[in-house]
């Protein structure tokens, strides 16, 4: 055995430590991205050899360079934040329907109600004041301009809706194409025995950000190719992406792929959106609309009995033209002529008893044993209950996340201290590596001196 | 547990959000005074605050109707005064009219009566706010006036037994005004009780005296014939004296369904109204019936009939006048009417006067429950700025401390120390 020998290991052995100062520098490079994994320089011994009736070890090697990684967490985060993306953006959805209704302020529909009701009650004290008429007209109007720029923002936040649908899928769409992609890459590399770290970190990013928006399915085979379904739809692998197409129809919002394979959306913000589109606002609309309706029929069928002011009183005039479409139209002849108010009962024209009557509507339990204020207050609370269940989901799905993304973090996150330990401890093995070369040298020359 | 620079950074970021969000929500609070600010922040208290904004706002109007009756109801009690001044008058000039020395010229008496018939017209006339006090619903013209051939006074538009009522609660409908049938016109009220178990075809009859514009007596005869349970069919005759009849229900015949229940009278003519007016423009006869006392019950049948008056005071004191210019003396029973009238108006003046007091007693009870209902608005509604301000102060701290401390940690690694 010779003492180049000596050369042998400790060149090896610089080089590795070299490469160990590589993985410990792109670590600290990426100490500040969040989708970074930490990578690790697994070290091993170099075959031992038997010479002399003895093993001798040949010096140092690295086995491999791996990336520290959660699976669990990473399973864990994906479904939580399919929840919490879920919520927020349901959140968000509710406050702009909150901001619609105005509650509780004067400007609400509640109050706008009350005036309209009490205009017909003022009016029943003096029946035949022109005054009370326009004051009728005029609280109607603003009832019925109301209840139409709630129905308009409604539909405003509808559209908004479909069109933040559309390019979500649209994001959907890219992600997988990237996964794809990314799949195609990582089974190359890894058909070579080539190392991935980095592209797996950029396929588990596009993986949770795919989870944001959506509620999928991830498996993984044995050549680490990432197969995901969404909502029961086949959507990625490394040979294929799938690209969904947004359809509007029905008042629903469908993501689908053709018509046979539409997905089921039950997370992700287009679960959010969805649900929300769909159900939501269709469910405050319906519940607005029926009080505005009984609102309509009641008073009309009050107001058709009366007669109106004027030579002869005319009878059976609606008070409402019509409510369709969310727009409540008030009689245009009344519009024209506050005389054509018809709230006397007998036909003459100090008889007020109708326009009370009107009044008392507001009284009457006339939805499911509330009055109109009661159900439309039951309406509001019931949005306000509604954002705050999202609310409260939201939190909770976001203190799971947290304490994830700490486990996560603490296994995968870098941290300087224990890289800057790292870098001494390499950068002593490198040095102490060059000085045995040195003492090779040495022993060399000392050889070689004999020789003189 | 291995700490990554990461972990550090990203709890730092969150906490800090978690005070600053607090921060902020504290800040629109005490800056608006107010908890509610959308119904997310209190659902249960949003509903609250719509229901008792809308009684709120019910108690309000409730004042303002009340504010609107009471200066009518004024008007009416100081024009019933009125009305009992010029009667007072009329009865002093009469008493005079005894003494035969100032018998000798009727001219002066008549044109004093005809001055207080004026001022009594003109009262029944007045108006408030477009509406005529006793003109009961009708406002298209003056209630009162003489008739074309300018010999009575008559009640000019169709109907004036009309009431206004206004709501000062939620279950009060108070009527705020004095019609012009109760105060001047003839309520002829029919009471007593009919058997409710009396054949179908059972006939019953009443009857009593009426008198026409000029005094003259007559005999108004009312039939109700049982058509079917609880219903009745109403036929009236006017006699003469010489039981000749001159006058005959028109048809259709009246209809009075009484309720089966509590036997009280349910409709007449399919009407709520409980009255029907009988006019003979010829004869100058006018008066209301009113059926509203009106029973059936099981007890055995029993009928009668009562006037207010037997005749308006106008005409009366338009006979008294005419009479004493074509040199005739007033007769005691004159007198008494306008007596009798005179105690009717001090009658109905109190009434008035009552109903003002109930206004004003209701006002005040809704001042109070309107006071209560803002305070409870405001319990649900506005912020304990007090409690806020201590809340932020805290919160205030956290965030400083927070500060503090990560400038302490953060920027600390092994570096500084190598």
């Amino acid at each position: 055995m010779g003492i180049s020998r000596l050369f042998d290991i400790a060149r090896r052995s610089m080089g590795v430590y070299q490469s160990a100062l590589y993985v410990t520098s792109h670590n600290i490079a990426n100490a500040s991205n969040p989708a970074y994994s930490r990578q690790r320089v697994m070290l091993g011994t170099e075959n031992p050899e038997l010479n002399s009736g003895f093993v001798w070890g040949t010096g140092v090697k690295i086995d491999d360079i791996f990336r520290v990684r959660h699976q669990f967490a990473d399973a864990q985060i994906r479904s939580n934040n399919q929840v919490f993306y879920n919520n927020s953006q349901r959140s968000t959805l509710l406050s702009q329907v909150e901001a619609v209704f105005t509650e509780p302020s004067d400007l609400g529909l509640g109050n706008i109600m009350d005036e309209f009701f009490n205009s017909w009650n003022e009016l029943s004290v003096t029946p035949n004041s022109s005054t009370l008429r326009d004051n009728v007209i005029q609280s109607a109007k603003k009832l019925s301009g109301k209840i139409q720029s709630m129905n308009d923002d409604l539909n405003t936040l509808q559209s908004g809706i479909v069109q933040s649908f559309k390019d979500k899928i649209d994001e959907v769409n890219n992600h997988l194409k990237n996964i794809e992609m990314l799949n195609k890459q990582i089974f190359e590399f890894e058909a070579v025995g080539q190392n991935s770290n980095d592209l797996l970190d950029k396929r588990d990013q596009a993986i949770d950000e795919l989870s944001h928006l959506v509620n999928i399915n991830v498996t993984f085979d044995d050549q680490n190719t990432a197969m995901i379904s969404i909502g029961g739809v086949y959507a990625v692998d490394k040979n294929y992406a799938a690209q969904f197409k947004a359809d509007a129809k029905n008042g629903e919002l469908i993501m689908k792929l053709n018509d046979d394979a539409k997905v089921l959306l039950s997370s992700g913000e287009l679960g959010a959106l969805a649900d929300v589109y769909g159900n939501k606002i269709p469910e405050y609309r319906t519940k607005l609309e029926t009080i505005v309706s009984s609102l309509m029929e009641n008073v009309n069928n009050i107001h058709k009995t009366g007669y109106s002011l004027g030579a002869p009183p005319q009878t059976g005039i609606n008070f409402f033209e019509s409510f369709i479409g969310g727009k409540l139209v008030i009689n245009s002849e009344i519009l024209n002529d506050p005389n054509m108010i018809a709230v006397s009962s007998d036909g003459t024209n100090g008889n007020g008893d109708l326009a009370l009557q009107i009044s008392e509507i507001s009284n009457q339990k006339l939805i499911n044993g509330a009055t109109l204020t009661e159900s439309y207050a039951g309406l509001v609370s019931g949005i306000g209950s509604d954002k705050i269940s999202a609310d409260n989901t939201m939190e909770s799905a976001d203190l799971i996340l947290t304490q994830l993304e700490t486990e996560k973090a603490s296994v995968s996150g870098v941290s300087l201290d224990e890289e800057m330990t790292n870098i001494i401890k390499y950068q002593r093995s490198y040095d102490a590596s060059a000085k045995l070369i040195k003492v090779a040298d040495e022993m060399l020359l000392t050889l070689l001196e004999l020789v003189q | 547990m291995r700490i990554s620079d990461s972990i550090l950074g990203n709890n730092f970021i969150k906490d800090l959000n978690r005070v600053k969000s607090r921060v902020a929500e504290l800040q629109v609070q005490i800056a608006t005074g107010k908890r509610l600010q959308k119904p997310s922040d209190s659902p249960s208290g949003t509903a609250k605050v719509i229901k008792l904004q809308n009684y709120l706002n019910s108690s309000n109007l409730y004042s303002k109707n009340i504010q609107s009756a009471l200066p009518f109801l004024g008007e009416t009690v100081s024009a019933l005064d009125s009305i009992n001044d010029q009667l007072t008058k009329v009865l002093t000039s009469l008493t005079e009219l005894n003494n035969p020395v100032n018998q000798s010229d009727l001219t002066i008496y008549a044109n004093q009566i005809d001055a207080a018939l004026n001022a009594i017209m003109d009262k029944a006339n007045s108006k408030y706010d477009g509406k005529y006090l006793f003109g009961g619903t009708d406002f298209s013209s003056e209630p009162f006036g003489l008739s074309s051939d300018n010999q009575t006074i008559i009640v000019k538009p169709g109907d004036i037994s009309g009431e206004h009522n206004i709501k000062i609660s939620p279950s009060i409908l108070q009527k705020i005004n004095l019609s012009g049938t109760e105060v001047f016109g003839t309520m002829i009220k029919q009471s007593g009780n009919l058997d409710v178990n009396s054949a179908v075809a059972s006939v019953y009859s009443n009857q009593t005296a009426v008198y026409d514009a000029k005094g003259n007596e007559y005999n108004l005869i009312l039939n109700y014939t049982k058509t079917a349970a609880n219903s009745y069919d109403l036929t009236y005759d006017i006699t003469d004296t010489n039981g000749i009849t001159i006058f005959t229900a028109p048809p259709p015949v009246q209809q009075l369904q009484f309720n089966a229940g509590t036997g009280n009278l349910e409709s007449v003519n399919g009407n709520s109204s409980s009255a029907i007016r009988i006019t003979e423009t010829n004869l100058k006869i006018d008066f209301s019936l009113d059926f509203s006392s009106l029973q059936e019950n099981n007890n055995s049948s029993s009928l009668s009939l009562s006037a207010n008056q037997d005749n308006d005071i106008f005409n009366i004191l338009l006979t008294i006048k005419e009479n004493l210019l074509a040199g005739i003396m007033p007769d005691n029973d004159q007198i008494e009417k306008i007596k009798n009238f005179n105690n009717h108006i001090l009658n109905k003046a109190a009434q008035a006067g009552n109903i003002v007091n109930q206004l004003n007693d209701t006002e005040e009870l809704l001042s109070s429950k309107k006071l209560v209902a803002e305070g409870l608005i405001s319990g649900e509604e506005e912020i304990d700025v007090a409690k806020a301000i201590v809340d932020l102060q805290r919160q205030d701290y956290l965030l400083q401390v927070s500060y503090k401390l990560s400038a302490m940690i953060l920027p600390k690694s092994i570096l500084d120390f190598l």
